[in-house]
């Protein structure tokens, strides 16, 4: 059993899922296994994706013609994945996403910064 | 190209779920590889990528659910899981489809007739433009649309310019003799230009041409398609042979197709009327029925102004004309208009059945939606939405209405054949009621609806369920709160008043039907037997020749065993709804605008015997009788109606009265008064009547002549056919006797539109009965069921049976009484 299945570990904050992927997807063309994959590690596995969850949002963000999939031989050659890459439209997104998701962050820090030092 | 277009949606979608299949087993397969890398067993590598997957039929039903297929799957799964549960609940599913079916079925049915007669084009070129025209005497308080005088179709024909053409017509029986059994059929005499005008075509042979209606043509007939199948068995050869009517050779020139049935439904074959001087000028008579074609360009009030012109004209030039319209009615308004107050009721009558089964069923429902409503609230509690399980439900409704179309359909076209019976007259023109698309679609209508109307509030209402109170408490007692019980007790008691409407309805029906048969008809109507004997005009066509056929029939008929009166007359009372005429009064000014229609008469002309015959009595002065001969003075007799509107209070032997309006008529003197008879059926209005002997003519027309026997017996009347068919035989071989019938038989004909009518109403109210019995019933078992313990405890502590019982009883007539209530207010 894995050892990261305490519930303590913060669930995937609503609507982050679609900016994540796309985060992923600009270091080049990834396969659903590997995306999932690839932002558990890259938050050192805080961030855990629910794996289910992780196609209707690559359906959707196609639908929006934010990414491409197409089926692929994997590195191993004997197999074939299918492989999503993003689009520009998908990289201007992004753009939009990050920097929405950066003001709120940084407001949120605020706000939880303001707390700590009325109440020392 | 159109199927692949439909199929388009259907491959998508599985490219589409072979594709998902496809990524999520890699997904697996790499998963399971990483598992292995860390360590794990390849069979708990498997497990754990399984499991980090999560559930994935949800994925699936996710994904599709994006993908948009999902309700069309729902639906049928929603049907398959309908028809399993309905299934589970046998005498549910049969109350309620029954009762849908009926319901359907009887509105399916009646819609048929209604579209058949009412929304049906007519059989002719441009229906639109094809106008009867009427004379209309509602100016002067006569009816507004009667069959016209011959010499007003003459003027209208010469004066018109609206039409392309104009055809009059008239009714008359014809004789078939020569081929067989003598046939009496039911023809016209047409002018030409009728078939023109209609724009219908000849199936065999032609139509009549204009050249026929000459005086000097040869004589030709033109057959129904019935007729030419019936009597000839459809042999094209009977085009061009001769046949005999009424005695006279006339050569078969052309067959019709039988929806070609003008003016009237029975009619057989078609003669040109070559129409004499004399007869068109004929000023008195109401008797013919005309039929136009407007121009193209025309519209009907163009051509209805310049008819009213001619009219107006006519009105200055002739007395007779005072007061009288020429009214154009579109040709299809005529043929339906007596039908449309029968169809209206009769629409009534299955909506009002319709809407009971709709609100029994949806009681039903309730009901059993209180029963599921564990099952329901577990649904709920495993995730399915609001609107899923109304989705669910509606389905459930969606199928009963379904099962119920279909047999109510199918129930319905067994009742086609009696239909027709409903309508007042017969239907117009060959219309039948069948299956057609606009019927189909019209019950799908109703089916839909009926879902809508029944299906959507019992599934809003079961859909919430609340899930604490169903599941926490156990099921006996999770049944339908107070307010479930009162939707219900209202929906019985608006079934309650929807049947007492209909119960209503019947029952008035009922009463004028019993008021018409109590109506005295004047005369004595049982041991009379009646038989018509078509005269022919070439054999009979002066007064002595028909005074010396009647005398030597009636002698003989009289002479028969058990007989005690027989006479001749031209039409017996309630086989002819017209027959009228004008009669000037003596010592007043004839007739007048304002008072034409006093002055207006049901005449009858009659051999001495026959008012003896009939039964009616005599109040003064004398019978007609062998006095009244030809040359000798004109005598008639007066009925008490007549004396009432033009001599109250005098006596009227010895006045005189003058047909027609024409000054040159002879005087009638009055000899005797008789009892009021209700010729023209039993619900008509008394109308003054005036008897001529059938010796004394002054206008010479076969309609006057006397063609009907009646015979008066001691025993049963239509005993004696046979006896009447040999002595009418024995004085003239070639005279065919037809249309045999007993006067009680004449009545029952008389009041059949009627009593077809109020049984059917009577059989719709029996059958809203049957439902609020079962909706009353599956209410009161429902609310006994759920007191059961309740009921129990009391019992237990003494209570009595009887009070129980009481007090359910009471429950139920408050439930009837306030339906009662609500109607009568």
């Amino acid at each position: 059993m894995s050892p990261n299945t305490s519930t303590d570990r913060p669930a995937l904050v609503q609507g982050t899922l679609d900016m994540l992927v796309l985060r992923a997807l600009t270091l080049g063309p990834l396969h659903g296994h590997a995306i999932a994959t690839h932002i558990e590690r890259t938050s050192e596995e805080v961030l855990q994706v629910d794996h289910g969850s992780l196609y209707p949002a690559l359906y959707r963000l196609q639908k929006r013609g934010w990414i491409r999939a197409k089926w692929e031989p994997m590195p191993d050659k004997k197999r074939e994945a299918k492989y999503y890459r993003i689009t520009p439209a998908g990289r201007r997104q992004l753009v939009r996403e990050a920097s929405k998701w950066t003001q709120l962050a940084n407001a949120i820090a605020r706000v939880m910064q303001a707390g700590l030092k009325d109440h020392p | 190209m159109s199927i692949g277009r439909w199929l388009r949606p259907w491959r998508r979608r599985r490219i589409l779920e072979e594709d998902l299949a496809r990524e999520l087993q890699v997904h697996l397969a790499v998963a399971a590889e990483e598992q292995q890398e860390r360590g794990l067993a390849p069979e708990a590598a498997r497990h754990a990528a399984r499991k980090q997957l999560g559930n994935i039929t949800y994925l699936n039903e996710e994904m599709r659910e994006m993908w948009g297929w999902t309700w069309l799957q729902r639906l049928g799964q929603d049907a398959r899981y309908a028809v399993r549960t309905l299934r589970k609940s046998p005498a549910f599913t049969i109350v309620a489809v029954t009762m849908l079916a009926l319901g359907i079925g009887a509105n399916t049915a009646i819609f048929s007739l209604v579209s058949a007669v009412l929304l049906r084009p007519l059989p002719f070129p441009d229906p639109d433009r094809l106008m009867v025209v009427r004379d209309d005497a509602s100016a002067i308080g006569g009816p507004p649309r009667t069959p016209s005088t011959p010499a007003d179709y003459a003027a209208w024909n010469e004066q018109s310019r609206s039409f392309t053409g104009m055809a009059a017509m008239t009714e008359a029986t014809y004789n078939l003799t020569g081929s067989g059994e003598p046939q009496k059929l039911a023809g016209v005499r047409t002018t030409a230009n009728l078939f023109t005008v209609l724009g219908m075509q000849a199936l065999v042979g032609r139509t009549l041409l204009p050249a026929d209606d000459q005086p000097d043509a040869n004589a030709v007939v033109v057959l129904d398609e019935r007729v030419w199948r019936s009597l000839f068995g459809a042999d094209p050869g009977v085009v061009g042979r001769t046949i005999l009517l009424n005695g006279l050779p006339q050569v078969v020139v052309g067959i019709v197709p039988s929806e070609f049935q003008f003016p009237v439904s029975h009619a057989a074959l078609w003669v040109p009327a070559r129409f004499t001087p004399q007869e068109l000028a004929v000023r008195s008579a109401y008797v013919m029925d005309v039929v136009a074609r407007l121009k193209p360009g025309v519209d009907l009030r163009t051509a209805q102004a310049e008819m009213t012109a001619i009219a107006e004209r006519l009105a200055r030039q002739f007395p007779s004309n005072k007061g009288i319209n020429a009214r154009l009615v579109p040709l299809h308004e005529q043929l339906t208009g007596d039908a449309r107050p029968a169809m209206a009721m009769l629409v009534g009558a299955v909506v009002l059945v319709l809407l009971i089964a709709c609100v029994n069923v949806a009681n039903l429902l309730l009901a059993r939606a209180a029963s599921r409503q564990r099952e329901l609230a577990l649904r709920k509690a495993l995730g399915a939405a609001n609107t899923r399980v109304v989705r669910q439900l509606l389905t459930e409704s969606a199928v009963l209405a379904a099962a119920g179309a279909v047999i109510g359909i199918a129930l319905s076209t067994f009742t086609f054949r009696y239909l027709a019976r409903l309508v007042p007259g017969g239907l117009p023109l060959g219309t039948e009621p069948a299956l057609n698309v606009s019927v189909l679609l019209f019950s799908a209508t109703v089916t839909s609806l009926v879902v809508l109307v029944f299906g959507a509030g019992p599934a809003v209402v079961a859909s919430r369920v609340s899930l604490n109170t169903v599941l926490k408490s156990g099921a006996a007692r999770a049944t339908g709160g107070l307010r479930t019980q009162r939707v219900r007790n209202a929906l019985v008691v608006a079934e309650i008043s929807l049947t007492i409407v209909l119960l209503v309805a019947a029952g008035l029906l009922l009463r004028s039907y019993a008021n018409v048969l109590a109506v005295p008809p004047g005369f004595e109507p049982s041991h009379l037997l009646i038989a018509e004997t078509v005269l022919s005009p070439s054999k009979y066509g002066t007064v002595t020749a028909r005074s010396a056929f009647y005398g030597r029939v009636l002698e003989r008929v009289r002479a028969l065993p058990l007989v005690t009166g027989a006479g001749y007359v031209n039409y017996p009372p309630l086989t002819f709804r017209g027959g009228r005429a004008l009669f000037g009064i003596e010592g007043e000014p004839p007739p007048r605008q304002e008072n034409f229609t006093r002055y207006l008469a049901l005449d009858r002309f009659v051999t001495p015997g026959y008012l003896q015959t009939l039964g009616v009595p005599l109040v003064r002065g004398r019978h007609l009788d062998e006095r009244d001969h030809e040359g000798a003075p004109f005598s008639v007799v007066v009925n008490e109606q007549f004396v009432a509107s033009h001599w109250p209070n005098q006596d009227p032997i010895g006045r005189r009265i003058r047909f027609g309006a024409n000054p040159n008529m002879p005087w009638l003197t009055v000899v005797g008064v008789v009892a009021n008879v209700r010729q023209s059926g039993l619900d008509a209005p008394l109308e003054p009547e005036v008897y001529w002997p059938a010796d004394q003519t002054v206008v010479n027309v076969p309609f006057m002549w006397p063609q009907h026997l009646v015979v008066r017996t001691a025993g049963d009347p239509l005993a004696l056919s046979a006896a009447v068919r040999r002595a009418v035989s024995d004085i003239d071989p070639n005279q065919p006797v037809s249309n045999i019938r007993s006067m009680e038989q004449l009545f029952a004909a008389d009041v059949l539109d009627r009593s077809t009518q109020m049984m059917l109403v009577a059989v719709f109210a029996a059958l809203a009965l049957v439902m609020a019995s079962v909706g009353l019933y599956g209410v009161l078992s429902y609310t006994v069921t759920r007191r059961l313990p309740e009921i129990g405890v009391r019992m237990a502590l003494g209570a009595q049976r009887a009070t129980v019982v009481m007090e359910i009883i009471r429950g139920a007539l408050l439930l009837a009484a306030s339906g009662i209530v609500i109607v009568g207010h």
